[in-house]
């Protein structure tokens, strides 16, 4: 069972979450990415169950915490997050291309060849599952980002802010940890006991970007910014 | 195995996102959309044009000023008018170059393209012209999509331009050290009638780029 500095790092991820929840629909960024508000959602809604969980744990003739703090709970919970990472991921590119038609062909390629190779690693791979989903997350936010690249597309910063929070975020805490995990390095112990912090971070960075004011870009039309997706009609 | 191979992956999508996000310029790349898509095209269409036709008449009254002064035995006129022709030249290669450069960057960014031909090889004279114009047509057949082509193109035209630069400003040299001899004036006029075809060729495909963003708009 967790110790008090772990409840009060999850208490604050809690307070984030909703942070964010706020910032996002306070400016409609939902609409960019709704993916990513189910996510929030998901994450927000598991993640109290568990604190709640935690905290009746011994409350006695309540068996749901148990059941909460149970291998199948914490599978199902994981698969659900990186099923709905994965969504986010593709939604992003389809969001990100939608004004472009001449990109879709490539889009499309480049995201289908992201989601076979991770269906078929996590098929007929020998690795662990939650690993192969984040990475495959990690490859369809590099398929968008190439897209970006390739076309010199504008991006709306809150979709810089998820690429930016994401990759970096799934990399090292789910990826590299996983390696390090299999190595018998101690270092994944390392990262293990510091992921909470860091996923504090990544929600604080995604309350900052949620919360911080609209990019202005000054001499250009409404019409333009609305035709290459940046502003709503 | 398969999980470092993962690994590696992983590193290098991260290394592609991060990149990407650090070097983004909002406000510069949404302004360079703008310029692609604005109605200043046409306009910057008919400018390009008179600047060819400048650039063109410029080079040519030089070298021909520099022929009447060479037949009239006045070579030291004849080495003057010739480099002021080739001055014109070198001055507006570097123009050409960045143009070309800008381009490569606008149509990658066009959704819709009008189709380009292949340069000629029959319009060209120098002979590494026409061997960098051969591999470019070559190429081209074997090229699939309008984007891959219009970039070819756009390389092709830049060779082209660096080239024909390179024996304008030889051949002058030589000229200037030699100045009864035949063969520089030769090389002199061969190169600028092949500069003056690729000016041409960079105006049209100028045009095909403003006219697949017609079609887009």
């Amino acid at each position: 069972m967790p110790g008090v500095p772990q409840l009060a790092m999850a208490a604050a991820v809690k307070i984030g979450l909703a942070i964010v929840l706020v910032g996002v629909l306070r400016r409609g960024l939902h609409r960019r990415c709704w993916s990513f508000l189910i996510y929030l959602l998901a994450v927000f809604i598991y993640s109290t169950a568990e604190l709640v969980g935690t905290v009746l744990y011994n409350v006695p003739g309540l068996q749901w915490p148990q059941w909460v703090w149970s291998w199948e709970f914490w599978h199902f919970q994981q698969t659900s997050f990186e099923i709905l990472k994965l969504a986010l991921a593709v939604e992003l590119g389809a969001r990100v291309v939608a004004a472009f038609p001449g990109t879709w062909r490539l889009a499309r390629a480049l995201l289908s060849a992201a989601l076979l190779t991770t269906t078929a690693a996590v098929t007929f791979g020998d690795a662990p599952q939650h690993p192969l989903l984040a990475t495959g997350t990690i490859w369809l936010f590099a398929a968008v980002s190439l897209v970006v690249i390739m076309f010199n597309l504008p991006l709306h910063a809150w979709y810089r802010a998820l690429l930016a929070g994401f990759v970096p975020y799934l990399f090292v805490f789910s990826t590299l940890q996983s390696i390090l995990a299999r190595r018998g390095d101690d270092l994944a112990t390392t990262l293990g006991s510091i992921d909470q912090a860091a996923y504090l971070a990544l929600v604080g960075w995604w309350a900052y970007a949620a919360w911080r004011a609209e990019e202005d870009v000054t001499d250009i039309s409404p019409v333009l910014l609305r035709r290459l997706g940046l502003a709503r009609g | 195995m398969l999980l470092w191979v993962l690994g590696v992956l992983g590193f290098v999508c991260l290394a592609v996102v991060i990149g990407q996000v650090a070097r983004y310029r909002h406000e510069h790349t949404v302004k360079q959309w703008d310029k692609l898509l604005s109605p200043g095209m046409g306009f910057a269409v008919q400018s390009l044009e008179l600047e060819v036709q400048t650039d063109a008449a410029m080079a040519d009254s030089g070298l021909q000023g520099a022929q009447r002064a060479r037949d009239r035995q006045d070579l030291a006129e004849a080495v003057r008018l010739l480099e002021l022709s080739c001055q014109a030249i070198e001055q507006a290669t570097p123009h050409r170059l960045r143009r070309l450069r800008a381009m490569a960057v606008l149509i990658r960014m066009a959704a819709a393209l009008v189709p380009v031909r292949p340069l000629r090889i029959r319009d060209y004279r120098l002979r590494e012209l026409i061997a960098v114009v051969g591999v470019g047509a070559a190429l081209h057949q074997v090229l699939v999509s309008a984007l891959e082509r219009f970039l070819l193109r756009l390389q092709v035209l830049g060779i082209g331009f660096r080239l024909a630069l390179r024996v304008l400003v030889g051949a002058s040299r030589q000229a200037a050290t030699t100045p009864a001899a035949r063969r520089p004036w030769g090389d002199y006029e061969r190169a600028l009638q092949d500069w003056k075809t690729l000016d041409r060729e960079h105006l049209e495909t100028f045009k095909a780029l403003a006219r697949s963003l017609e079609l887009e708009g």
